[in-house]
């Protein structure tokens, strides 16, 4: 493969306790690909991808994110991992005492260094990618969900990232704000960015992804392209997970 | 044999100098007190969160020394016990002349007297102070710290710009609560000899027996100190 792999997961474990979420992950996501993860609830979707930048330490295994393992990752070099990966947060985890423009500049000054007027440069430049350039200066209790959730896409992507994790984006979200919010992931795709996507959102999963990882009790179940993953999934738990979830009553209108 | 009051005894001549210069000295102890506490407090919340497990440890059990025994003891223990272990030349230093460091009522802010209880107030409160933040900081929602790890900022920066300022707002009135408590607590001081507001009214009652009024006075002074901090601390958290 002429492109190193961005992540890597080698025989990757974890626990919690005597829980054991992820039983044995290998696996390998390829630069600019656009990765759906999908599985019921407790699958170990979220501590997957947690896994990724350190959120969550594996009870074994390794995971290498550009050749460099976040497993192992401390101090300075941990930090500049994370840095190169932008992670949005189901409950969005916005900076409460900080307006939106302060939200997306505080890393790019105290991380990267920049000046205040650059840092305020980068800002006004990807709040416009989300849409809110005229939020710049609402705090996030002044803005809806959907808004707050788009903020911190743009924090994620203020950093300049390679690798974009999102965690169930839009999972805390009123219906009527889900749409604006999957519309600006989609905008990410193919700009060159990796994008590992946990979500239930199937119709986005379908039209958006290269790639479905179906996760079932922390192994992965189904690793396929969304035609033949949709078309004709050949784990029979992935079957009844997907007839469960694309119910005639669930809205798959995307 | 009633209580007869007569103001001019304190309000005049050497009691009234004594009692303006324990004013100023209560208003200097509590400024730089103040100071101490909060620096106390941040490093302590600082260490309470460091990722190496006895610093933790030592941390608690050190919060739990100050906050478990008396004000009263400690301050004896910096003044008799502390002052004595500092190197030879930094003592000579501290009880040498500084005229600019000089307050009204003839005490130096490096007098062993003002030391000691700046010292030994600052850490007291700056214990309970890092109790309260602890609180505060136990309902900012764990989001936020990983929010802080995932953009890779720094464990100083994570307390510093997310972590403390929530905190703070969560636990703002109890915090002013401890300021106006260090305040009031420097009064204890005067055990060992630093002449602020309790020291001179105590000074005014074995010079002219006027125990109610200079009390009286000196509770006044207390009392002004307090709600002026306290309109000043809560007009800061607007700010």
């Amino acid at each position: 493969m002429a492109v190193p792999p961005v992540i890597e997961f080698r025989d990757v474990h974890k626990s919690f306790g005597a829980l054991e979420v992820i039983r044995g992950i290998t696996l390998t996501i390829d630069r600019g690909s656009v990765v759906v993860v999908c599985g019921p609830s407790g699958s170990g979707k979220s501590t997957l991808i947690r896994m990724v930048n350190r959120l969550e330490v594996p009870t074994r295994g390794d995971i290498l994110v550009d050749g460099i393992s976040s497993t192992h990752a401390r101090g300075e070099e941990l930090r500049r991992l994370r840095t190169g990966v932008g992670f949005v947060f189901q409950q969005f985890n916005l900076y409460p005492h900080m307006s939106a423009r302060q939200n997306v500049t505080l890393a790019l000054r105290k991380v990267l260094g920049k000046t205040q007027a650059e840092a305020d440069a980068v800002a006004d430049e990807v709040l416009d990618r989300v849409g809110l350039a005229d939020k710049a200066g609402n705090f996030p209790g002044q803005l809806s969900g959907g808004q707050q959730q788009r903020v911190a896409i743009a924090r994620a992507l203020a950093t300049g990232p390679d690798l974009l994790l999102f965690d169930e984006p839009t999972s805390a979200l009123d219906p009527e704000m889900i749409g604006e919010v999957l519309t600006v992931i989609r905008q990410l795709t193919h700009q060159g960015i990796t994008l590992v996507v946990v979500t239930h959102e199937m119709g986005f999963a379908r039209t958006v992804a290269d790639r479905i990882l179906f996760l079932d009790q922390g192994r992965i179940e189904e690793d396929a392209h969304p035609d033949d993953f949709f078309g004709a999934p050949r784990s029979p738990r992935a079957r009844q997970f997907l007839s469960q979830i694309l119910s005639p009553l669930h809205t798959v209108g995307d | 044999m009633g209580l007869s009051i007569d103001w001019s005894g304190v309000l005049t001549g050497q009691p009234l100098h004594w009692l303006l210069s324990g004013l100023a000295v209560t208003l200097a102890i509590t400024l730089v007190a103040s100071g101490i506490a909060t620096v106390v407090a941040v490093g302590l919340t600082a260490l309470r969160l460091s990722p190496v497990a006895p610093v933790r440890l030592a941390t608690r059990a050190g919060i739990s020394v100050i906050r478990n025994t008396p004000l009263l003891i400690q301050l004896l223990v910096w003044y008799f016990v502390g002052f004595g272990l500092l190197p030879p030349g930094l003592k000579a230093w501290m009880t040498g002349d500084h005229p600019w460091s000089v307050l009204p009522g003839q005490v130096s802010l490096f007098a062993p007297e003002f030391a000691a209880s700046a010292w030994g107030v600052g850490l007291f409160i700056g214990v309970f102070l890092a109790e309260e933040l602890q609180a505060g900081l136990n309902a900012v929602a764990p989001g936020q710290r990983e929010a802080a790890a995932s953009q890779g900022l720094s464990g100083w920066d994570t307390l510093a710009k997310i972590l403390l300022p929530q905190a703070l707002r969560n636990a703002y009135q109890p915090v002013v609560g401890q300021y106006l408590n260090l305040m009031k607590l420097t009064s204890v001081t005067c055990s060992i000899g630093l002449a602020e507001i309790t020291y001179q009214a105590r000074q005014v009652e074995s010079f002219n027996s006027h125990a109610f009024e200079a009390f009286a006075v000196a509770t006044v002074l207390y009392l002004a100190i307090g709600f002026c901090l306290e309109r000043v601390l809560l007009a800061g958290r607007r700010a």
